[in-house]
């Protein structure tokens, strides 16, 4: 059952502040959408225009077609997941799961019966009984997720849903999460602001700031090929570069970046630009394959790899290496860019 | 060293203290059974058993020629309590979820009768509602002393979780306005109810001035049996009476510690 959800410039202010304008978006069906953005950027405003529970000034909102922007939330059948969980102190895990049920009329035994399955979808069939207040945050938000799941909603939205966890449990929860929502094929929006989880769960990725979209596409796509450099350097570290391409003679484009000029990227534009070129795309190579040299000003040991800040000319580059052999600083040392990995943006965006 | 004379300073001072407080009380219900001239105590007129020391007559007497009295006074508490239930408990929850400009202000206004004497609100009701005097205008009385009572704790509950946050969830899982109600709402609000309904009972029973001045004629509310015998009668007679008072309103002080305590914690576990 793969639900569709079309967005048309949608849009909410409060007051005279707009905190969404125009979010246009047609979220793929079955599939986990992430909209990640920094806080203040719309992204819970725009999953609660969805959900219901905020109500846009304009725009419209269509599942499968049919339009719901003004449907009430308790009408739209979608699960919701909370950051603080939100579960019902006063009931047992078993009767926060039942709630759903209980209020669409599902009688006593069917009810506690589903609510028995969702909870062992989520591992935590043993904790039943158990009041909320006596079960750790990690097991609260496994109950909301079951609440969540238990009356099969046409779609599940998610509001930062692992940000009160502590960073271990948020690995374990977001590995096990992923996996239930593809089982599910359930349509799912899932905001967070860890580029984490927005990466790693999203088979499709939006990035907000502002209240606007500011780049959508599948998690690669964005990283790669980032449209703006507020993408490029909210999702993951990247060097941003003033740069200009240069037509040579008919199909042939250079860039001419400040210390080097290589090649141009297919398809960039003639003129002044930006050019993004992640830490990973930076090599430290043998002297006869470098592009040019820089000279180490710190090396960060992070365990697994080590970065360091190289100054080259007047510019500072952020390079990733390995952590076998980590220059210190001072030292000269030949780089090179991928240069397939350069990503050019026009300038002033 | 100096901490057990530290620590035995404070129960002795608790302990007068305590003593201070209840020995009166022991006083009074002891009053009320023993007879008093009998020991040689007392030179009362009354005419009780003339034989037996402990004498429970006086119970009688007081339930015989006051019981209307109580009556009144405990059907007076029992409408306090659920006018306040129907009035104080949607009022705060309007407060607290739906505040608007200015609803600080009202909740502060619902407090004025509090810092005003009982005598000066008796002669405003008198003088905005004159022709009404009579039990209909005590219940009003009591009402303005009841309700902040209980929109205090109502609102206070109301505060110390997000309740919206809760009802938002309800509506996510498709419950309706009334599911949420009586669902999600009422059911996080029965401790303060509880407690709220307890206070107002008792400052309802033990409330005098209000209602002596604004009742007309008899019966009066239960404190004024207690000026009645204790100006007029024996004071094994008045003690009874006290007695009988207390009988209803300590329990109702137990009950509230209680719940109290327990909302508490439960507040304390779930924040």
């Amino acid at each position: 059952m793969n639900i569709l959800i079309e967005a048309y410039n949608l849009c909410k202010s409060y007051g005279s502040v707009a905190a969404v304008h125009d979010f246009s978006h047609r979220f793929a069906p079955g599939k986990i959408t992430t909209i990640l953005g920094p806080s203040g950027s719309g992204k819970s405003t725009t999953l609660g225009m969805i959900a219901g529970l905020v109500i846009p000034n304009n725009g419209s909102l269509l599942l499968n077609g049919t339009d719901i922007t003004r449907l009430p939330a308790e009408r739209r059948d979608f699960g919701l997941v909370f950051q603080n969980y939100s579960l019902f102190p006063h009931m047992s895990v078993v009767e926060n799961v039942e709630f759903g049920l209980r209020v669409r009329g599902i009688n006593r035994t069917e009810r506690r019966r589903m609510a028995m399955a969702a909870l062992e979808q989520v591992h935590i069939l043993h904790l039943s009984e158990r009041r909320i207040l006596q079960i750790s945050g990690g097991e609260q938000q496994r109950v909301a997720l079951a609440r969540a799941l238990v009356f099969s909603p046409r779609v599940l939205l998610l509001d930062e849903p692992l940000s009160a966890l502590d960073a271990k449990l948020r690995e374990g929860l977001r590995t096990e999460l992923g996996r239930l929502l593809n089982e599910l094929s359930l349509t799912a929006i899932y905001v967070t602001h860890d580029q984490v989880e927005a990466m790693s769960l999203g088979h499709e990725l939006i990035i907000m700031r502002d209240g606007r979209i500011e780049q959508s596409g599948t998690p690669l796509e964005v990283y790669t090929r980032p449209e703006t450099p507020f993408v490029a350097t909210f999702l993951g570290s990247a060097n941003l570069l003033d740069g200009e391409c240069l037509q040579i003679q008919p199909g042939e484009t250079r860039l001419r970046l400040p210390f080097v000029e290589v090649l141009a990227p297919e398809g960039a534009a003639v003129g002044p630009c930006q050019v993004m070129v992640r830490p990973e795309d930076v090599s430290i190579v043998d002297d006869c394959d470098s592009q040019f040299h820089g000279r180490v000003m710190s090396s960060v040991f992070l365990g697994n790899q080590a970065r360091l800040t190289v100054t080259v000319g007047k510019s500072t580059l952020t390079v990733d290496t390995s952590n076998e052999e980590i220059p210190t600083p001072g030292m000269m040392v030949p780089l090179q860019f991928r240069e397939a990995k350069l990503c050019v943006m026009p300038k002033g965006v | 060293m100096h901490r057990n004379i530290g620590f035995i300073f404070c129960l002795t001072v608790t302990i007068a203290l305590m003593a201070m407080i209840l020995l009166p009380l022991v006083v009074v219900v002891l009053g009320s059974c023993i007879n008093a001239s009998l020991l040689g105590l007392s030179t009362d007129l009354w005419s009780g058993s003339l034989h037996d020391i402990l004498d429970f007559s006086a119970f009688g007497y007081i339930f015989e020629n006051y019981g209307d009295w109580a009556l009144f006074s405990l059907e007076l508490a029992i409408a306090c309590v659920a006018i306040c239930l129907l009035i104080a408990v949607p009022a705060g929850y309007a407060l607290a979820r739906y505040p608007f400009p200015g609803s600080g202000l009202v909740e502060e206004l619902v407090l004025l009768p509090f810092s005003l004497p009982g005598i000066t609100l008796s002669m405003g009701l008198l003088a905005t509602y004159g022709e009404l005097r009579g039990p209909l205008l005590v219940l009003a009385g009591h009402l303005l002393y009841t309700i902040p009572f209980m929109l205090k704790v109502v609102t206070a509950t109301l505060r110390s979780f997000d309740v919206g946050q809760l009802e938002t969830a309800a509506r996510s899982l498709g419950a309706s306005f009334p599911q949420r109600l009586f669902l999600v709402v009422l059911p996080n609000l029965r401790h303060a109810m509880m407690v709220g309904s307890l206070l107002v009972f008792a400052v309802s029973w033990g409330e005098f001035n209000v209602s002596f001045l604004l009742n007309r004629g008899r019966p009066q509310t239960f404190p004024a049996v207690l000026y009645d015998t204790y100006t007029n009668q024996s004071i094994q007679i008045s003690s009874a009476a006290t007695t009988i008072f207390l009988a209803i309103v300590i329990p109702a002080v137990i009950a509230i510690q209680w719940f109290g305590g327990r909302e508490s914690v439960e507040v304390e576990q779930g924040a």
